[in-house]
């Protein structure tokens, strides 16, 4: 009891300073409100026991969206909105995840957005927020909802002056690594780029 | 029949009396407080229909809604704690099992041989494998795609994440699970939803009302949760409402009618016996109205009761007649009874089970009625309504103007159709007026369920179980066309949970052409050498599996369960239902009238309505020719000049109907009893020193059926309405026919 008390007590002050921090964080990466790059995805598969590595190119806008585009080994690419989730896949298969059509959609693209956004409250409300400060700052964000975690365990965010790395834990064992490289700070997102984000 | 004799006539009467009130009493008085069973039947699906209602009749969503999630699903958690082992609901639901989502991916993953996806399906056998392996690898490389890959070995080619997106979103609309719970937001509100099915005693009409008791609970429960508020949704809900309308509407009309008509009886006679005996007279035809209809039909619709106390007004008028002309009224008085009973027998014939009620109990309780006053009022004393009597003078002599007058009220009454143009038009929604707070929290689920639901469905048949599926598969085809012409946003048929056997054959037969790729494919994820070959072992052990119905996880039985209709008669039927539908007639063309058939329910009963009125307008002919014969024998030369009035009458009643906004099947049997009813006014002026008691008769009537005509519930008003200005309409001029 006295372990619960003990760790309550210093708890309660952690949870509003890493609020603090999370705000502080998410501040420095919408200061840039276009962050383009080359993106490497390792995604490591447990059934296989190795890890599959696909790369490209990302674009992120911090009130719009993400778009990621996947150029080797097998193209793709995915658009994540507010709204919704657009993957296409060779062929012009596109797969939407509309959250027009599906609220379900629409709870798990915003809180997708959330991650790469700054949308701190619809963090807070879905996720156990931690914040460690060092060279970088290092963001972990457990789901409360269990419907969630059957996504994902935990997603930790590095963050420099932007976003470094996002790293996913899913259910399974598995688990992936995205790094964002080479990147530059457009002022603005091009034509193409606006329309895609546009819900 | 008259006089203190004919012991063995009343006794039989009293033993018929007793024997049908102890045979009611032994079946028990049951309200029917249905909402739906106000409807006809109109089609030959009846029987698939009432499946169908008695899924939607029972169900409720019951809705808790607050600024933020956490407070909407504690105010949700406090009604479902109160009501989850209650007797009120059979089935109740709040909590979802996050496990459900597993259950599903276990399923797909076991038959996805089986369940591959229709696009997925039209590719391989199109000979596209290439494109199909391509699109799993790039699935799986794709950033952020939250494809399963636990499975990776068996399932290289993603068949299973391929289905699961349409799996767990089937029918969602606006819901999604959230923290255990279905919720919702919208407009910076958080909705968490209960779902539940009532139980038959808690829609029983008594204090103990399961429906009264939630309204209880959740007046209480916003009362201590300050920032939870609820709403509900459901046909249990209007039916109580209608129900509670109806019941209040029974005290206020019978009350009034029978407070008004003891008055102007009391000041007819000046005494306290007629009335008293009056009162019994109607309290005990009532009765045996109710408990005849009873024996018949087991329950009555309590909207059928509203109707039922106009026999108050009619009944009332046999024994006015009787007490002011005593046994020289016997003749007239069986004339009207029986054009009466003709009335309300043919509108026993229409297929409208309320019409049928209301026409059974009234048609029993004036037959009462007519026995008590024949049978039993000639025990009563003598001097009883003397007074009355020594005040009736005989009619003066009538004169040229009075013949002008009442053929010139004829001839408007015959021409005036002409003018105001017969139209006949029945409105469903305008039959039923929802409660303000009714009609507000239907239009709050609607928007936050966004289900896209309408009216209309398809009923698919077949011989068997899996001739069914083949039918629905042919249709889910179809409107996977108009699906991409706009025509609808999706749709929901049990054939896309399990397919037919035929086609789950096929699905797996065009599995097989994944082995060629598998190797490569299996190269390409990193598996070893051996894992294409395990992969073509793993398909050869799914031969011959097969997936049933009972197969579907328990997630989407209750989906299921609404959609399949089991055996009726020979054939096997289920619901699929259009949702977001933007264009029906295109959607009633893909009906073929012997497997698959639209339903839209509205229209449908409109139209059945409609094909009603024009059957109760026949109703009126046909009375019209049962009873004229009748006239023709007991009136003789007389019964031209009485058969003449109800024609005017009736044709005078559809003019005021139509000019008033059409004719419906209400004003209709309205006007068939106007045949009966107005009738009477005539062939009591041909009695001698009747006057007064006509018009007495007259007035009790009005009060009846005005009373009704004040009932907010539509089909009572206009029936009430109809009857009381076609009754007026038939007395004046029976009273100038009498006087010319």
């Amino acid at each position: 009891m006295r372990k619960f008390l003990l760790s309550l007590i210093l708890f309660l002050p952690l949870s509003g300073l890493w609020a603090d921090q999370l705000e502080d964080v998410y501040a420095r990466i919408s200061a840039h409100p276009v962050t383009r790059g080359e993106l490497t995805q390792e995604q490591y598969i447990k059934v296989a026991n190795r890890s599959l590595i696909s790369k490209g190119t990302f674009v992120m806008a911090a009130d719009k969206g993400v778009i990621f585009e996947i150029t080797d080994p097998f193209p793709s690419s995915m658009v994540v909105t507010e709204e919704k989730m657009v993957q296409t896949l060779p062929g012009d298969v596109v797969a939407v995840m509309d959250g027009n059509e599906n609220a379900m959609f629409k709870n798990i693209a915003r809180i997708i957005h959330s991650v790469f956004a700054n949308d701190v409250e619809v963090l807070k409300e879905n996720f156990q927020v931690s914040v460690t400060g060092g060279p970088k700052d290092v963001v972990e964000l457990v789901p409360k909802d269990p419907i969630l975690s059957m996504l994902f365990l935990k997603i930790t965010l590095a963050v420099g002056e932007s976003i470094d790395s996002v790293s996913v834990i899913e259910a399974g064992g598995n688990w992936v690594n995205y790094t964002f490289s080479n990147k530059t700070f457009p002022e603005k997102l091009t034509e193409d780029e606006r329309q895609r984000l546009a819900n | 029949m008259s006089g203190r004799g004919w012991p063995t006539k009343r006794i039989l009467f009293l033993c018929v009396l007793a024997a049908v009130f102890v045979a009611a009493l032994c079946r028990g008085i049951h309200l029917d407080t249905s909402f739906f069973s106000i409807f006809p039947e109109y089609s030959d699906l009846s029987e698939v229909e009432k499946k169908i209602s008695q899924n939607t009749s029972s169900s409720v969503y019951i809705f808790a809604e607050s600024d933020d999630f956490d407070t909407a699903k504690k105010g949700a958690d406090a009604l479902y704690k109160e009501f989850k082992d209650s007797d009120v609901f059979r089935s109740l639901t709040l909590y979802q099992d996050a496990d459900s989502f597993e259950e599903i991916k276990a399923f797909l993953f076991e038959h996805r041989y089986q369940l591959i996806d229709d696009e997925t399906l039209s590719m391989l056998e199109a000979g596209k494998v290439d494109a199909v392996a391509k699109s799993a690898l790039s699935q799986v490389y794709s950033p952020f795609s939250f494809a399963d890959l636990s499975r990776l070995d068996k399932d290289p080619f993603l068949l299973t994440e391929k289905n699961m997106k349409k799996y767990a979103t089937q029918g969602a609309g606006n819901m999604f699970m959230k923290e255990g719970v279905l919720a919702a937001e919208a407009d910076g509100k958080w909705y968490v939803m209960i779902r539940g099915a009532v139980t038959d005693s808690a829609l029983s009409f008594s204090k103990k009302n399961g429906i009264g008791k939630v309204y209880e609970q959740i007046k209480v429960l916003e009362q201590e949760n300050p920032g939870v508020e609820y709403f509900c949704s459901g046909v249990p809900f209007h039916s109580y409402e209608s129900s509670s309308k109806a019941m209040k509407e029974i005290s206020w009309i019978t009350g009034v009618s029978l407070a008004l008509v003891a008055l102007i009886i009391f000041l007819a006679f000046r005494s306290l016996f007629p009335m008293l005996i009056s009162l019994a007279n109607i309290t005990v035809s009532l009765l045996f109205g109710l408990a005849v209809a009873m024996i018949f039909y087991g329950k009555i619709n309590a909207l059928a009761l509203v109707f039922g106390t106009t026999l108050i007004g009619v009944s009332i008028d046999y024994s006015i007649h009787y007490f002011m002309n005593r046994e020289k009224i016997f003749r007239s008085l069986t004339v009207n009874c029986i054009s009466t009973e003709v009335s309300w027998a043919l509108l026993m014939l229409a297929p409208f089970p309320l019409l049928r009620q209301i026409a059974l109990f009234s048609a029993a309780g004036l037959l009462c009625s007519y026995f008590i006053v024949r049978l039993i009022y000639p025990l009563c004393p003598a001097a009883v309504g003397n007074r009355a009597i020594e005040q009736e003078k005989e009619h003066g002599p009538g004169g040229d103007l009075t013949r002008v007058a009442g053929i010139l009220v004829i001839a408007i009454c015959l021409i005036a159709p002409a003018f105001s143009g017969i139209r006949i038009k029945n409105n469903i929604r305008g039959m039923y007026t929802m409660s303000d707070r009714l009609l507000e929290w239907e239009k709050k689920a609607s928007s936050v369920l966004n289900l896209g639901t309408t009216g209309e469905y398809f009923i698919v048949s077949g011989r068997g179980p899996q001739e069914l599926l083949a039918q629905e598969e042919q249709l889910a085809a179809a409107l996977e066309k108009e699906k991409k012409a706009g025509t609808l946003g999706s749709y929901t048929a049990i054939s896309t949970y399990v397919p037919s056997m035929a086609k789950q054959a096929r699905s797996y037969k065009a599995a097989s052409l994944l082995l060629q790729r598998s190797q490569v494919q299996m190269k390409a994820l990193g598996f070893g050498s051996d894992a294409a070959g395990q992969f073509e072992l793993d398909y050869r052990n799914n031969a011959g599996k097969v997936v049933t119905l009972k197969a579907v996880p328990s997630f989407m039985q209750e989906s299921i369960g609404t959609l399949y209709l089991g055996k009726v008669g020979d054939f096997y039927y289920s619901a699929v239902f259009p949702l977001q539908v933007k264009e029906s007639d295109a959607l009633k063309n893909l009906a073929d009238g012997s497997h698959v058939f639209f339903m839209s329910k509205i229209k449908d009963i409109e139209k059945e309505l409609d094909h009603l009125t024009k059957i109760a307008l026949c109703f009126i002919m046909v009375s019209y020719l049962l009873v004229f014969p009748l006239l023709l024998v007991v009136y003789k030369k007389k019964a031209l000049r009485i058969a003449l009035v109800p024609v005017a009458v009736i044709l005078g009643s559809l003019a005021f109907v139509s000019a008033s906004g059409g004719v419906d099947l209400f004003a209709c049997s309205g006007i068939v009893l106007i045949f009966g009813l107005g009738l009477d006014y005539l062939v009591y002026g041909l009695e001698k020193k009747t006057g007064k008691a006509t018009l007495l008769s007259f007035v009790t009537t009005e009060i009846s059926f005005g009373a009704l005509a004040l009932s907010s519930f539509v089909p009572a008003h206009v029936f009430g309405l109809t009857v009381c200005v076609g009754l007026a309409l038939a007395y004046l001029l029976s009273c100038l026919i009498n006087r010319s």
